[in-house]
């Protein structure tokens, strides 16, 4: 029998992490979210980023407990070509 | 569109091979089905919804009818679907944590309105368990489409350390008729009479058998039942924790001059919990209280009274209350059906 999908097909590829390659030349957000593990991976995988040819990986911190303002979020974009968020913790 | 086999078998064979189940069984979406259910919004099969994280993929009207259609839900019951989603992406609710969390947390839908009867949706006896299809199908169609439209597959993108079993589906509607009070619904602002839903973040459910007959023992051991300092709110004090009063209950109250707003003040000066109680040492994540150096004090549930939510469901009987804490990284929100 034929039934709808109850998924979006995912035609360009942004729901899935991009290849650390396609990141040279980036400038790359970090989204801290109050959680101590989020922040010691951060502290880990920025150099490496760096060492893969990322211009900067800024941090930001989300406000513990919340999701991010819109003004966060803004500032975000204005300044970085992508973003890597935490999943809570 | 998904070509599966016609067994039934077979069928539920291929959706848990799919990922797209909650593990049980579920209607096939037949194009017709799901027009059906669409049709029933009064809304554009297109239009967007919500963006569902942590994937963001677009929950339109159509998307939402194919989960509540695999859920088992009639299409009368649509539009509280469409509203539960419109809740849960509002980003206070903070819909990307409850996701994503260690937390055993999910989205609870609380119905007021005339639409509660229109439906068939148990306030009553029972009303927070099972064999009531309102209640199941409509919060089972808001899980399915967090998991399909927000890709979060349990066990790897939901990191929820046990869950538990209102995972499945936890909804139901306020006993209005039996209510001494006003509509829970209008604490948040909304109207007498308005079909609302109210979305919070429980991590659980923690039965109360308090069977007093005077208020002020009631709230005592309420209070009692509450009062667990690994319950989330204590983290930081904030959150909606939620009171679920049998009729009894809240009849009980009122006739000895208990208003909601007393009996919340009551509950949270009652469920202070002395700093000198706790431990002090590190945590894997710190709370909020370790960093307090003056051990004389206490901590709160939540930041002030007004956030402890009060609703009346259940049997008659003053016997059982039932107390949801809460995940507290989420604020409650309530929309119009």
């Amino acid at each position: 029998m034929l039934i709808h999908d109850p998924r979006n097909p995912d035609p360009s590829g942004l729901l899935r992490p991009p290849l650390l390659q396609s990141l040279a030349g980036a400038r790359i957000a970090w989204l801290n979210n109050g959680w101590g593990s989020m922040r010691r991976l951060g502290d880990l995988i920025g150099p490496a980023l760096r060492a893969a040819g990322a211009i900067s990986v800024n941090f930001y911190e989300v406000p513990r407990n919340h999701a991010a303002t819109a003004d966060l979020l803004d500032e975000v974009a204005r300044g970085n070509d992508a973003a890597i968020v935490g999943l809570a913790n | 569109m998904l070509d599966l086999p016609d067994d039934p078998l077979a069928f539920f064979d291929r959706i848990e091979a799919l990922g797209i189940t909650d593990g049980l069984p579920v209607m096939p979406p037949l194009p017709a089905y799901v027009d059906a259910m669409v049709a029933a919004a009064g809304l554009p099969a297109d239009a967007p919804v919500a963006s569902v994280p942590p994937e963001g993929s677009v929950a339109t009207v159509a998307k939402l009818a194919v989960s509540a259609v695999m859920a088992g839900c009639r299409p009368d019951y649509f539009p509280v679907v469409v509203a539960a989603m419109r809740a849960l992406a509002t980003p206070r609710y903070n819909l990307l944590a409850v996701q994503t969390t260690t937390n055993p947390v999910t989205p609870v839908l609380v119905i007021n309105g005339p639409i509660r009867n229109r439906i068939t949706l148990a306030c009553g006896r029972g009303c927070l368990g099972n064999g009531f299809r309102a209640n199941a199908t409509i919060g089972r169609a808001i899980k399915l489409a967090l998991l399909n439209l927000g890709g979060c597959t349990p066990g790897e993108v939901s990191k929820a350390t046990h869950g538990f079993p209102g995972r499945y589906a936890f909804c139901f509607g306020e006993l209005e008729e039996e209510s001494p009070w006003l509509p829970m619904s209008t604490d948040f602002g909304h109207e007498t009479g308005q079909d609302t839903v109210t979305v919070f973040a429980a991590q659980g459910t923690q039965s109360v058998y308090a069977c007093f007959l005077q208020a002020g023992s009631i709230l005592h051991m309420l209070a009692d039942g509450m009062r667990c300092y690994g319950n989330n709110g204590y983290r930081r004090s904030t959150g909606n924790p939620v009171v679920v009063l049998s009729p009894g209950h809240a009849r009980i109250f009122h006739e000895q001059g208990w208003d909601k707003p007393r009996i919340r003040e009551a509950l949270w000066q009652m469920t202070h919990i002395p700093l000198a109680q706790m431990n002090v040492e590190p945590q894997l994540s710190p709370s909020a209280y370790d960093a307090i150096k003056d051990r004389s004090g206490s901590v709160a549930l939540c930041a002030r009274p007004q956030d402890i939510a009060i609703v009346v469901a259940g049997g008659p009987e003053a016997y059982h209350l039932t107390y949801l804490p809460s995940f507290s990284s989420s604020d409650t929100v309530t929309v119009a059906i």
